[in-house]
């Protein structure tokens, strides 16, 4: 039956933004620099939550905020975090012309919101996740690995964080 | 004097050369952290020779390809010291640098930098007739590709980590001659010689309109930037 499951996403409810931003942290916990992450999902769906409890499982001191408007932060934990946001982007090579690729290939972690506008240039291993809001407080996550170094770490995440196992995606 | 600024990728290097002298070099690994490093390094050279920036005979810059934020900030920095002196400037290409010690080599070389997670830069050059070429143009790869490309013994030279040095002797076997960490370095006097050539020819670069040599893989994928008047 393996066949009819995809063994590179899963999917779950966060019922608050308390709980988004705690499942992001233990996603933090386990990054070890050169992650790219990507994340999709409408504005309040829990993109920029979600990265704060990221950058707590990183170590992260700083408070983050959204990098909307300065379209790419920094912030120095465990490993560097690029935090960075593409909604002002409406062009692949406007992302290009701000030398996104070297954060893209780099040592760093890079969390990529409104990722959706760039997908053309990212690595081929990353994990994209998409946010859904369900009502005023729930949300549905959905993770997704493409590539090897992905798939490990959701494999961890879904260890670290969740008890029982997640139901798994049709394919 | 010509001052050499490399800030090409993560190995950045600087150089201060007059004519059968290298006074100064600084080779140092930094991570997209160019633009905050580069000046005082150039400033505490530059000091080591108590040379004034409007005394330089020449600078040269390398550039790229190479990661987009050191390329540029190497590029803006040259053409900032440059401009308000007058001081002839001439731009390497990356990868000419990273071959030029081998040029009398009677075998061909790949030129490498790394542009992450296993991409490569890279371009070769052989002797054609007398002169040292580049036969095939930069272009975004991987250790792998190159591999298939290799037929006869072979130079590396350039940005290569232990493991890729371990992976080109295991395919390649005695074809893949790999010259020690210190000797395929890339160094900034090799981009200082290579300008004092143009200098003395009188072959130097428009300040205002030398601009950054991108990558392109052969299929032409998105990393092409032109589209945008990148480097303008």
């Amino acid at each position: 039956m393996a066949s009819i499951f995809d063994q590179h996403a899963i999917d779950f409810i966060s019922h608050s933004e308390a709980q988004t931003r705690r499942l992001g942290a233990r996603l933090g916990e386990l990054l070890q620099g050169g992650e790219v992450i990507a994340l999709q999902g409408a504005l309040g769906s829990g993109k920029t939550r979600w990265v704060q409890g990221l950058g707590q499982g990183l170590q992260v001191q700083e408070p983050i905020t959204s990098p909307t408007f300065t379209l790419i932060n920094e912030y120095h934990g465990r490993h560097t975090l690029y935090h960075i946001d593409m909604y002002r982007i409406t062009r692949l090579a406007e992302a290009l012309d701000l030398g996104l690729e070297d954060y893209l290939y780099g040592e760093g972690v890079c969390v990529i919101e409104w990722a959706e506008r760039v997908a053309a240039a990212l690595p081929e291993d990353h994990l994209w996740i998409t946010f859904y809001h369900l009502d005023e407080t729930k949300r549905r996550i959905t993770m997704r690995a493409t590539g090897d170094h992905h798939f490990k770490l959701l494999k961890d995440f879904q260890r670290l964080a969740f008890a029982m196992p997640v139901r798994h995606l049709p394919q | 004097m010509i001052l050499a600024i490399d800030t090409a990728t993560n190995f950045a290097s600087l150089a201060l050369w007059e004519e059968e002298q290298l006074w100064a070099e600084d080779v140092w690994y930094t991570s997209l952290n160019h633009s905050v490093e580069l000046i005082p390094r150039i400033q505490r050279m530059l000091a080591t020779r108590r040379v004034a920036v409007e005394h330089l005979a020449g600078i040269a810059v390398s550039l790229g390809p190479g990661s987009f934020t050191g390329v540029r900030a190497g590029l803006a920095a040259a053409k900032g010291l440059a401009l308000p002196y007058d001081i002839p400037l001439v731009g390497i290409p990356t990868l000419d640098a990273v071959a030029y010690p081998f040029q009398r080599s009677e075998m061909p070389v790949w030129a490498i930098i790394a542009a992450g997670r296993g991409r490569l830069g890279a371009a070769c050059y052989r002797q054609v007739d007398g002169a040292w070429t580049q036969v095939i143009p930069s272009q975004l790869t991987t250790l792998e590709k190159l591999c298939d490309q290799v037929s006869s013994p072979t130079i590396f030279a350039g940005e290569i980590t232990a493991s890729e040095a371990e992976l080109l002797r295991s395919r390649l076997g005695s074809k893949a001659i790999v010259p020690s960490p210190a000797l395929r370095a890339r160094r900034a006097s090799y981009l200082a010689e290579l300008a004092a050539v143009r200098l003395a020819n009188h072959d130097i670069d428009d300040t205002t309109t030398l601009a950054p040599i991108y990558l392109q893989t052969p299929e032409g994928h998105p990393l092409k930037v032109g589209e945008s008047g990148a480097g303008q």
